[in-house]
This record gives C-alpha cells, sequence and structure tokens, in this order.
C-alpha cells in the first residue's frame, strides 16, 4: 500500500470519528438529554423547557468549541513547530497565549465599555497574540539551540504573568474577578448565538492555513532552500504568525487559556502519519485535535458528578507527560 | 502555585532555626515591653455565649477567658487571657470585625485593616488619613516587619484552619493572635455574637451586651413575621467560578437566612456544612421553578452575562438581587447586625408583609 | 548560456573580481578557492541572492537582478552542503519538492510533475532509495537526491556547495560521475564549489579559479595541480 494511500485511509477513519465522537460527547454529560431535546431545541426552540436549554445553550455549543479549540490550536502548534523547525513549540509553550492573556487583562483592567466587550475581548487576544507572535520570531533570529526559543518563550510567559498580576494589583476588585474568572478557562461560555460568528473566522483560518502547506514543506529544509525554491521567507513567516495568531487570539478569548494541546498533537499526528507533506499534517492536526479535546471532554463530563475539572487542567494532566516523552525521544 | 508549596516547605525549614533561636527573641523583647504592667485591677461584667459555636468567653479571675473552637472538630484550638486593663491595639484583616469596632465606637484601638479598598467607615477612613490606621495586606501579602514595627500588638483575622504567618514569631513578640470563625457560624445570630469577643478586647463588654440584645430582639421579631408563612418562594444563591457553581450548604449562614425570611432554599434538602457544587447544566435543570436568585456576586446583569451567559434563560434571572451597590457596607456590618438582613430578604420574598418598606443593603439587580 | 561582464562581487564592499567568461551547457565548472576568498559570496551572486557589487550575470539573455524573487527557481537550481536535518521526510517527497515552483498553490503534484520525478529517479539509479526516509541515508546518498531535486527543478543551470565535501572516495567519484551525466545528457550548466582538487582532475571538467592573492577569478578550460595550487593557494611553498 503507498503512504498517501495510507494516509488518506487514515483521514478518512479520523473523519468518520469526528462525528461520533462529537455526538458522543453531546450526550456524555450527567444531565439526561435525549435526541429529541436536541432536534427540538434546534428547530422548534421552546426557552422555557430547560433540557433544551442545556441542550442549545450548553452542550452544543460546548461541543463546537471543544472541535473549534482542539483543530485551531493543534493547527498554530503545527505551525509553530514547522516555523521554528522545534517539535517542542507550541502556542502556549512560546507564550503566545500569554500575550492574549496579556492584552486581555489590559483591556478588562481599563474598564472602558467597549474593551470588556466580547468583541473587545476577542479583538486584544487577537492583537496579543499577534504581537508576542512577532517578539518570539524576532528572537528567534538570534537563537540557533532549540532548548533557548523555549526558554525564551517561558520567559515571556513569566514575565507577562508578572504584568498580569501587577495589573490585578491596581485594579480595582470588579475588573481583577471578570479577569481571573476569563483566566480559568472554559468551553462552556459560548451562546448558540455566537457560534456562527466564530465558526466563521475559524473556518477561514482553516481554508487560510491550507495556502501555507506549500511553504511549509519548502520551510522544512531550511531558510537557505527555501528561500532559492522561491519562498518568501519573509512574508512567509509573517502569514504563518497572523494565522497562528488568529487561532490562539480565538480560541484563548472565547475557551481561556487551554495547555499542551498545541504541543502534543502535532508530535503525535507526525509519529502517526511519518510525512512531512503539510497538507497532510494539517488536516490530520485539525482531525486529532478536534477528536482530542472531545475525549478529553467526555472524561471530565463523566467524571463530573464526582468532582470538577477544567479542561486547562486536564489537558495538561494528559499533555504533559507526552511532552516529557517527546523530550526524551527528541531533545536529549 | 507550586511556587506556593515550595516557599510553605521552605518555611517550615526556616521554623526550626526560628525554635532554636526563640530564647534570645523572648529576652529581648520581654526587656522592651516591661513598661505596661498591670497596675490595677477593675471589675468587669460577666458573659454568656447563647448562640456562637466557634468559641467560648468566660469570666475567670476577674479576667475574660476566650477559647477559639476549631470549626470542624469542635476542640478548643487556642485560648487567651485577656484582663481588663490591657490595651489591645489591633490589626483586623477582617471586614466583619471592623466593622463591630466601628460599633463599639472604638476605631481608635485598630492599628491596621487589610486594604481600605473594603472599608466602608467613615472614621476608620479618617483615621487612615491620619496614618493612625495603616494596610497591612491579606493573610498571604502581610510584611511581618510591617506588623512587628506597627504600634498594634494584636492581630485579628478570619480564621481559615491554619496558623498565621509567622505566628510563632509574632507571639514570642507578645503578640495576641486571634483567628475569627464569624464566617463559620451558620446561625445569623451567632455570627454576630462575636462582637462580645471585641467587646472583651476592647473594654467595651457593657455595650456589645447591649447591641448584641438588641440584634437578637429585633431578629426574632422579624422572624415572627414569616414563621406562619406557607407560600414559600424557592430561592438560589451563588454563581459560576470558572464552570463549577459554588452554592452554599443547606447548613449554612446564608441557607438559615434564606429560610428564616420564610424562602425555600434551592438545595436545603441537601446535607452538610460543605460548600455544594454543581456544574452550569444541573443549576438549569434544578432551577426551572426557582423564582429568586441572590448573591450573585456581581451588581450588574451585564457583568453576570458575561461570565455566566446561560443563566438567563431561567425565570430567576428577573429576580436578581445582590448586596449592593455598596459591597463594603455589606461586609462590614451585615454579620454584627443580621437583623437587617433578615429584613431585607423577607421584603424581597414577601413585599406583602407590612411593616418593611425598605431595603437596607439588598438591591435587586438590572 | 550564462555570461559573466566585468563582474565583481561581495557584501557592499568588494570582494572578488571575474575576468569576462562564458559558460555553456553540457559542461562542469569546478569552482577552487581558498577559504574565505569568497566563493560563496560567488554562488549567492549568481543565485540572485545578493546584487554584484559590480558588473553583471546574464543567464540566457535575462540579467540574474532583472529575474524576479520568484522565478529565480525556474532558472537555477542550488544545492546546498548540509543536508536538513529532518525526520518523516521521504526521499520522494524531498526530491518533488524540486517541482514546487511550478506547482500551484497549494503544492500539488500534476501527473507530469511525477512523471519527471520518476525518470529522475531512473536516471539518477536512486528508485531504491525513494521509499526511505532522509534521515535514514548515508551521507552519499543525501547528496545523490539533493542532486535529483536540483534536476527536477528544470533549470539550465545548476550550482552546488561543497557536494562531495562529506563523502568517502566511492561517493565522491559516484556523485561527481553522476553529475557529469548530467551535465552531458540533459544539457545543463553545472557550477561545483569544491575543495576535492584530486577528484577533479583528469576529468572533463574546466574551472574557475580564484587567485589568492589578485582576489580575481578566472576561467581555465584546463588546468594541471601544480597551476591551481599556485593560482589559489600561493601562500604554500611547494
Amino acid at each position: 500500500m503507498s503512504i498517501s494511500k495510507r494516509h488518506t485511509i487514515i483521514i478518512l477513519v479520523l473523519l468518520l470519528l469526528l462525528p461520533i465522537i462529537a455526538l458522543v460527547h453531546l450526550f456524555a454529560g450527567q444531565i439526561n438529554i435525549d435526541g429529541s431535546d436536541y432536534l427540538s431545541s434546534i428547530f422548534s426552540y421552546d426557552s422555557t423547557d430547560s433540557y433544551q436549554i442545556i441542550a442549545r445553550e450548553i452542550r452544543i455549543p460546548r461541543m463546537i468549541m471543544a472541535i473549534i479549540a482542539g483543530a485551531g490550536l493543534s493547527i498554530a502548534g503545527l505551525l509553530m513547530q514547522t516555523l521554528f523547525n522545534n517539535p517542542l513549540a507550541g502556542p502556549y509553550v512560546l507564550g503566545i497565549n500569554s500575550g492574549a492573556s496579556l492584552f486581555v487583562a489590559f483591556s478588562i483592567m481599563t474598564g472602558i465599555p467597549f474593551f470588556t466587550s466580547t468583541l473587545g475581548i476577542t479583538a486584544n487576544a487577537l492583537i496579543g497574540a499577534f504581537v508576542f507572535g512577532m517578539i518570539i520570531l524576532f528572537f528567534s533570529r538570534f537563537l540557533r539551540s532549540q532548548v533557548s526559543l523555549l526558554l525564551v518563550g517561558l520567559m515571556l510567559g513569566s514575565f507577562t504573568g508578572a504584568l498580569v498580576s501587577l495589573t490585578q494589583t491596581i485594579s480595582e476588585a470588579d475588573e481583577l474577578k471578570v479577569f481571573t474568572l476569563w483566566a480559568l478557562g472554559s468551553l462552556q461560555k459560548v451562546e448558540f448565538g455566537q457560534i456562527l460568528p466564530i465558526f466563521s473566522v475559524f473556518f477561514t483560518g482553516i481554508i487560510l492555513v491550507a495556502f501555507t502547506s506549500k511553504s511549509l514543506n519548502i520551510l522544512v529544509l531550511g531558510e537557505e532552500n527555501a528561500r532559492l525554491l522561491g519562498v518568501n521567507i519573509k512574508k512567509a513567516r509573517l502569514f504563518i504568525i497572523i494565522l497562528t495568531a488568529l487561532f490562539t487570539g480565538l480560541i484563548t478569548a472565547f475557551c481561556g487559556p487551554i495547555a499542551f494541546i498545541g504541543l502534543a498533537v502535532p508530535n503525535l499526528v507526525r509519529m502517526i502519519f511519518k510525512t512531512q507533506s503539510h497538507l497532510t499534517l494539517l488536516i490530520s492536526c485539525a482531525l486529532t485535535g478536534a477528536i482530542f479535546i472531545l475525549l478529553c471532554d467526555i472524561c471530565i463530563q463523566l467524571i463530573e458528578p464526582h468532582f470538577m475539572i477544567p479542561i486547562n487542567v486536564f489537558t495538561s494532566i494528559v499533555g504533559a507527560p507526552f511532552v516529557v516523552f517527546i523530550i526524551l525521544k527528541k531533545l536529549r | 502555585m507550586n511556587s506556593l508549596l515550595y516557599l510553605a516547605v521552605q518555611l517550615k525549614k526556616c521554623m526550626k532555626y526560628v525554635l532554636l533561636l526563640l530564647p534570645t527573641i523572648l529576652f529581648l523583647s520581654c526587656n522592651a515591653s516591661k513598661t505596661d504592667s498591670p497596675e490595677k485591677t477593675e471589675n468587669i461584667e460577666d458573659v454568656k455565649i447563647e448562640y456562637a459555636q466557634h468559641f467560648n468567653l468566660s469570666l475567670k479571675d476577674n479576667a475574660y477567658f476566650l477559647e477559639i473552637l476549631d470549626p470542624i472538630s469542635g476542640k478548643v484550638e487556642s485560648s487567651h487571657t485577656i484582663a481588663p486593663n490591657e490595651k489591645h491595639q489591633a490589626i483586623s484583616l477582617s471586614a466583619t470585625v471592623v466593622g463591630m469596632y466601628a460599633i463599639l465606637n472604638q476605631q481608635k484601638q485598630l492599628k491596621g485593616v487589610s486594604s481600605m479598598d473594603y472599608v466602608y467607615d467613615a472614621k476608620v477612613k479618617s483615621l487612615f488619613k491620619l496614618g493612625n490606621i495603616k494596610e497591612f495586606g491579606d493573610e498571604t501579602t502581610n510584611s511581618i516587619e510591617k506588623i512587628i514595627s506597627s504600634d498594634a500588638n494584636t492581630i485579628l483575622y478570619s480564621g481559615f484552619g491554619d496558623e498565621f504567618p509567622n505566628q510563632k514569631k509574632l507571639e514570642a513578640l507578645h503578640f495576641t493572635i486571634l483567628p475569627i470563625y464569624d464566617w463559620k457560624e451558620i446561625h445569623p445570630l451567632g455570627k454576630a455574637e462575636w462582637i462580645k469577643v471585641i467587646g472583651a478586647l476592647t473594654g467595651k463588654m457593657d455595650e456589645a451586651i447591649a447591641f448584641f440584645d438588641k440584634v437578637v430582639k429585633e431578629y426574632n421579631e422579624l422572624l415572627q413575621l414569616t414563621e406562619s408563612i406557607d407560600n414559600r418562594p424557592t430561592c438560589l444563591s451563588g454563581n459560576l467560578i470558572g464552570d463549577i457553581w459554588y452554592t452554599p450548604a443547606s447548613e449554612s449562614y446564608v441557607a438559615h437566612l434564606m429560610k428564616d425570611a420564610g424562602a425555600n432554599y434551592r438545595y436545603a434538602e441537601t446535607n452538610g456544612q460543605v460548600t455544594l457544587q454543581f456544574s452550569i447544566e444541573q443549576i438549569l435543570k434544578d432551577n426551572e421553578n426557582t423564582e429568586f436568585w441572590i448573591n450573585p456576586g456581581y451588581n450588574s446583569k451585564s457583568k453576570i452575562d458575561k461570565f455566566n451567559p446561560h443563566i438567563k434563560h431561567l425565570k430567576c434571572y428577573n429576580n436578581i438581587f445582590c448586596y449592593s451597590p455598596n459591597m463594603s457596607k455589606f461586609w462590614e456590618q451585615s454579620a454584627a447586625e443580621p437583623h437587617h438582613v433578615l429584613s431585607d430578604l423577607i421584603h424581597i420574598f414577601h413585599p406583602e408583609i407590612k411593616g418593611i418598606n425598605t431595603l437596607y443593603y439588598y438591591e435587586k439587580i438590572n | 548560456m550564462i555570461d559573466f561582464q566585468n563582474l565583481t562581487v561581495g557584501y557592499q564592499s568588494a570582494l572578488v573580481s571575474f575576468s569576462d567568461m562564458k559558460l555553456n551547457k553540457g559542461a562542469i565548472y569546478a569552482l577552487i578557492g581558498r577559504n574565505g576568498i569568497g566563493k560563496s559570496t560567488f554562488l549567492k551572486t549568481i543565485t540572485g541572492q545578493l546584487k554584484p557589487v559590480n558588473g553583471t550575470i546574464q543567464l540566457n539573455d535575462r540579467l540574474i537582478s532583472d529575474i524576479t524573487f520568484g522565478e529565480i527557481p525556474k532558472f537555477i537550481s542550488y544545492v546546498e552542503s548540509r543536508f536538513p536535518l529532518v525526520e518523516f521526510l521521504s526521499v520522494y517527497d524531498y526530491i518533488a519538492l524540486g517541482r514546487s515552483p511550478y506547482t500551484n498553490l497549494l503544492g500539488k503534484l500534476k501527473e507530469e510533475d511525477r512523471a519527471l520525478i520518476q525518470k529522475t529517479i531512473d536516471q539518477l539509479n536512486i528508485g531504491h532509495l525513494s521509499r526511505r526516509f532522509t534521515s535514514e541515508l548515508s551521507d552519499g546518498e543525501r547528496q545523490l537526491i539533493s542532486i535529483a531535486k536540483a534536476v527536477v527543478q528544470q533549470t539550465d543551470l545548476i550550482v552546488l556547495d561543497e557536494p562531495t565535501a562529506f563523502l568517502d572516495y566511492a561517493n565522491k567519484e559516484e556523485v561527481l560521475s553522476q553529475l557529469q551525466q548530467i551535465a552531458v545528457n540533459m544539457e545543463k550548466c553545472i557550477i561545483v564549489a569544491t575543495h576535492d582538487i584530486d577528484l577533479v582532475l583528469d576529468k572533463t571538467i574546466q574551472f574557475i579559479l580564484i587567485d589568492e592573492t589578485e582576489k580575481t577569478g578566472k576561467l581555465y578550460p584546463s588546468a594541471t595541480k601544480n597551476e591551481i595550487i599556485s593560482t589559489c593557494f600561493k601562500s604554500i611553498q611547494l
């Protein structure tokens, strides 16, 4: 069987699994919502029926945000890993999340209504992610070792954390609370009506990211080779950073920080697919990432009656050991 | 969090050395504080504790003998003898305690608060401006050197079952350190009764007892208004923090107040004193018919919507009441004056009851 | 094919000047000179990454400085001396990247691209490698597949920076003979920067020697070892 045939089959399997797992996710919560609740919640919504409210306003957005977060962060992670030629890169470790957080913190702490609106927070998260993407790109020019870049990312994260704490000490109690709650992260905060705009932005990103696949394939060969194969390195880098910021910012704005997905999933996918064809990698990262977060969230829903775990904590518990495994394997 | 843990471990290690040095510190400080030795004794009022569960206060050899009880086990956590002529200059990190000093009009005996942001009392504010009262931060952020160099000799803080940071060192320097467990009291009058502790510390026991007796009388009069009521609206409390809705236990101060105010707490049927946790799904399912929602933690619907966008689908979204607009007023006064809270809640749940015309702390959220 | 006129290369200031020369298809030119004399600068200038300090390079009637950035890989292919260390990059995919100047935005290979790649693989006798990962190959095999990548780029000019540097003798000979066949059979002009003087002697290879003291480069249709050394490595006492 040829390699590409094997890839096609795995992708088809993932494509089949995604809706199945998404469906399981819809029915995994502790409250028994049946199919008819879902159907009527969409086609004949009765806003006084609590089951329909739960179906439409909580379960469906939660499922879709899980897919968007999983796919988006995994893609962002892949983009970072290829751009910086570093298997341990990712939006979280490189501090791109922190950039989004910092800008959101600033915007919330201003207390200006526009900046604390959903649109304002989203815009600031996107800008923050982009600015920090550019900062890490700038530093990457001076760093030869893969570990150094990760350390710089770590420092960016700590620095931002400190700045955020500083902002918190001078801000009003109310704004502080708003930010603290935002930073806890959640897949459940999105409303049914917000799904369409969020998904449109996400989908635009997905379409655009397909067009980076060619330059990503060539960038793997190193900068000089890539330039001599006609890649405009500066433009390509900028485009990649913008897309990373788009995914990271969008997801951070609506779900808060979610760790390790962006780092772990692309590595997992490369191990399974054993390829550097980025179109294949991008598609499978999106599918695997979505399935991965859905599975994490199903686990969370299943243990919810006993105790509740935030999504960020759960992905860290699962993701961190895997990352250590990658370090042992690749960066010894 | 990890760094905090690490710090704690390091601190524990340091304690060993502190203990070794303790005799030296003791010696030095004994020399330093010889000046205020007792000169004369006066007769002091006997005291009886009726409602509070987490402290004992009694008269012993013409001094007050205070025992702070562990809220969980009920065992004596620490005991203190408060002599009548002893001057307690206090740093209070608890807003309730600041309120009780204000009620007894003994603000000048306060030397510090946690943060002026949470202070409501005008006299405390003016003493802060004069520099007589300083800010010390909360239990986790205060500086031991700042405490030592202040004029205070007593620290009052909301007990959390653990020692106050650097407690041993401060005690070696003759600090009286009292954890205040008023917030663990389930009976609203038990919470209010802690004013007697402050009465003992400030030498104003007569006033403290008189104030408390007045509160008990008013509380019980209000209670009679709702005792015979059959129509008890269902009420919800708390809010989401992250994905978890924290709501008071069935055996809690808030639940007790709701019952006394003639409402039916939605989670009254649960057991225990541990704060309940629910997912938003559970809350939506359970509260289809809930009519009231109190203490959402925010004073506007736009803020509630931001972090709890789904709750607006419930009926009680139109009946939210919060102790705003002035949260610090509530935090400072409500513990010692539970009759005001009760009268507010009765008015919220039963506007038909005559005799209550205004809300004292609460406000409807729009 | 490629015409150098009045050329001086360097970063900002002049490093090496070249006598006017004309290189042709079907031939290999060995670029020889001391380390640091400006070989890489020369290669960068030919491949359009660096503007000449002075003079012009004309490729099939077009000035290299006029060729747009994106078009360069359709005219010149370049083989770096170091091979990129990447896991899970298959030999086939690596060679196929040589087609990227011609593929669409998504980089999709057409039938004719695949046919060309297969033909090149066959011509270079590297069919047995095509299913493997580049990370598993020896240095010699890596040079061969890099050359294959340059070939599928279908450029008249192929520039190689020390392609034989890390190879054993057998592999050096193999790489060079492949290059010779490519030059002749596929009508390419090949420029090879190299330090393997003995390897390029006694072959149908011409020389571009850079004079150590005068900092000038000049085309020699043929040269003996002594001539090379006395031009490029004057400081050695023979």
